[in-house]
């Protein structure tokens, strides 16, 4: 487990009306530690997400950050969504540029952290380029190079990479590992991807279908970049497709 | 190896869109009641195929053969199962999944008799007058299924039905399709970007290549089933595909 104080302390149940979505979920997060969220799904890991960032008040308990009540507009919470979240008429460094509009950084300094994490998610000689005009992949690409163009206390990434398939998931997988090797960040993935989440955790928290509880927490030992087919790999996979249910969704109405 | 019956032939089959080739020259057989999976690097054209075998765009050059017949949507059975979930709105479950021997005029009887059967099969038993806004996204994709299924078809072309499934979802998933193709035997395409799946699943595996595709190469994947994804053997088969086509 990792030591120190941690930087985030999530203890919440939430609710919408009658719909239990939440059960106690208690977990922390640690500084510069890749923590991922995996679940089935409709388990409630937006919910989750959306409660971590400040955007949503929990029905009871509190998340904290530094020790303080999570507040966006006082910490610095990157966010990335699943559904793209490109603005059409703005090209690929405008769409990058909005993080620091927002936080009134401009100038030489703005043009220079663009730059710099344009390279990063290797998008340099697109930055004129409209988001019509670019792959799937590369859009997901602006997203991520939007979130850590900022210092941001925490990034969350929730099921970034879901609609995409399942080979341009590697590409993407392994460019964030190597953008959070470059660029020291907290990071919540959200997944309902067990490969997914073995591949880039250093710690994963695997959680039940509706209500979610916490089913189990594993430390990822494994030297990064890992490979997908080592026998330790698929043996850690392999433990946690056991510890879930197929979801009701599906198993529903089978017998 | 299901027995070796040619059903499917593709013969230097061939699909340009403008001046851009995306299928060069494709031959490959496909055998009666045979699993056969393509994989293929992103955007190495696997959807047009699957536009040009239902006959929605015509090939530039060459042909698809079943049964050594040029194919035709209305003598040949073919049935698709797309990534999307394809099932009417204002019918119940069991309407829908009859829709297809409906189309194809079967008696009434034998309706019913099919339609039962594939009920049982993909357990919607007790959903059978339900509407689809009634019943889950998972029990959707079975009706999706248990219709393609019902009539005996030529061809069954799936285009990564499951890739929007969780894992354990589609594991699930792949297993009840394994347990209906061998009940009922049928010819079957499956398209994926998934390895892992491709060799869960197919008896053969087609490599194609990047735009403009060819086929790289063919793989026999003689596993029993069920299958080990962790068996060293599995990994192997894996391992080769993932090295044939990978891009990233």
């Amino acid at each position: 487990m990792p030591v120190g104080k941690p930087k985030i302390e999530v203890d919440v149940a939430h609710r919408y009306d009658s719909l239990m979505v939440l059960d106690h979920i208690r977990f922390d997060v640690y500084e510069n530690e890749f923590l991922c969220l995996l679940g089935p799904s409709g388990c409630g890991k937006t919910t989750m997400a959306n409660l971590i960032a400040g955007l949503l008040k929990p029905r009871a308990g509190s998340v904290k950050l530094d020790g303080e009540p999570v507040n966006p507009q006082k910490h610095n919470i990157s966010y990335v969504f699943q559904a793209r979240s490109c603005l059409p008429w703005r090209t690929v460094k405008d769409n990058v540029k909005i993080a620091l509009e927002i936080k009134g950084i401009s100038g030489p300094v703005a043009e220079e952290k663009i730059a710099n994490v344009l390279q990063i998610v290797g998008l340099k000689g697109f930055e004129n380029y409209f988001p019509n005009q670019i792959s799937g992949g590369m859009k997901q690409r602006v997203a991520i190079a939007r979130a850590f163009c900022v210092e941001s206390d925490l990034l969350i990434l929730d099921e970034p990479f879901g609609s995409l398939d399942a080979q341009t998931r590697y590409v993407m997988q392994t460019e964030v590992l190597r953008i959070c090797e470059k660029m020291k960040r907290t990071v919540i993935f959200i997944t309902n991807n067990i490969e997914e989440s073995v591949f880039l955790a250093d710690r994963l928290i695997v959680f039940s279908s509706a209500p979610a509880k916490i089913i189990k927490e594993i430390e990822v030992k494994l030297p990064k970049p890992r490979n997908v087919t080592h026998p330790e790999f698929l043996s850690i996979r392999t433990s946690i497709s056991k510890l879930t249910d197929i979801s009701q969704d599906v198993a529903g109405g089978y017998r | 190896m299901s027995a070796q019956v040619e059903k499917i032939r593709f013969e230097s089959f061939t699909k340009c869109f403008g001046d851009l080739l995306v299928l060069d020259n494709i031959d490959a057989t496909v055998y009666e009641n045979e699993f056969l999976c393509i994989v293929g690097p992103t955007g190495c054209g696997k959807t047009t195929l699957a536009n040009l075998v239902c006959g929605l765009l015509p090939p530039t050059k060459g042909k698809v053969t079943v049964d050594g017949s040029e194919v035709d949507p209305r003598k040949h059975n073919i049935a698709f199962v797309f990534q999307e979930v394809a099932i009417l709105p204002w019918r119940t479950v069991k309407d829908n999944i009859r829709l297809g021997l409906e189309l194809k005029r079967f008696p009434p009887k034998e309706i019913e008799a099919r339609v039962n059967e594939m009920i049982d099969l993909l357990g919607l038993r007790g959903f059978e007058n339900s509407f689809p806004n009634q019943i889950s996204g998972g029990m959707k994709q079975r009706v999706d299924i248990a219709r393609a299924f019902c009539a005996e078809t030529d061809l069954l072309f799936m285009d990564e039905p499951f890739c929007q499934n969780d894992e354990k979802t589609r594991f699930y998933m792949l297993n009840l399709l394994i347990q209906l193709w061998e009940k009922k035997k049928r010819t079957i395409i499956f398209v994926t970007h998934n390895i892992e799946e491709a060799v869960y699943l197919a008896e053969r595996i087609i490599v194609f290549t990047q735009k403009p595709t060819k086929i790289r190469e063919e793989i026999m994947v003689n596993l029993s089933r069920p299958r080990d994804v962790s068996a060293p053997e599995f990994v192997k088969i894996r391992e080769r595909v993932t090295e044939l086509i990978k891009w990233w």
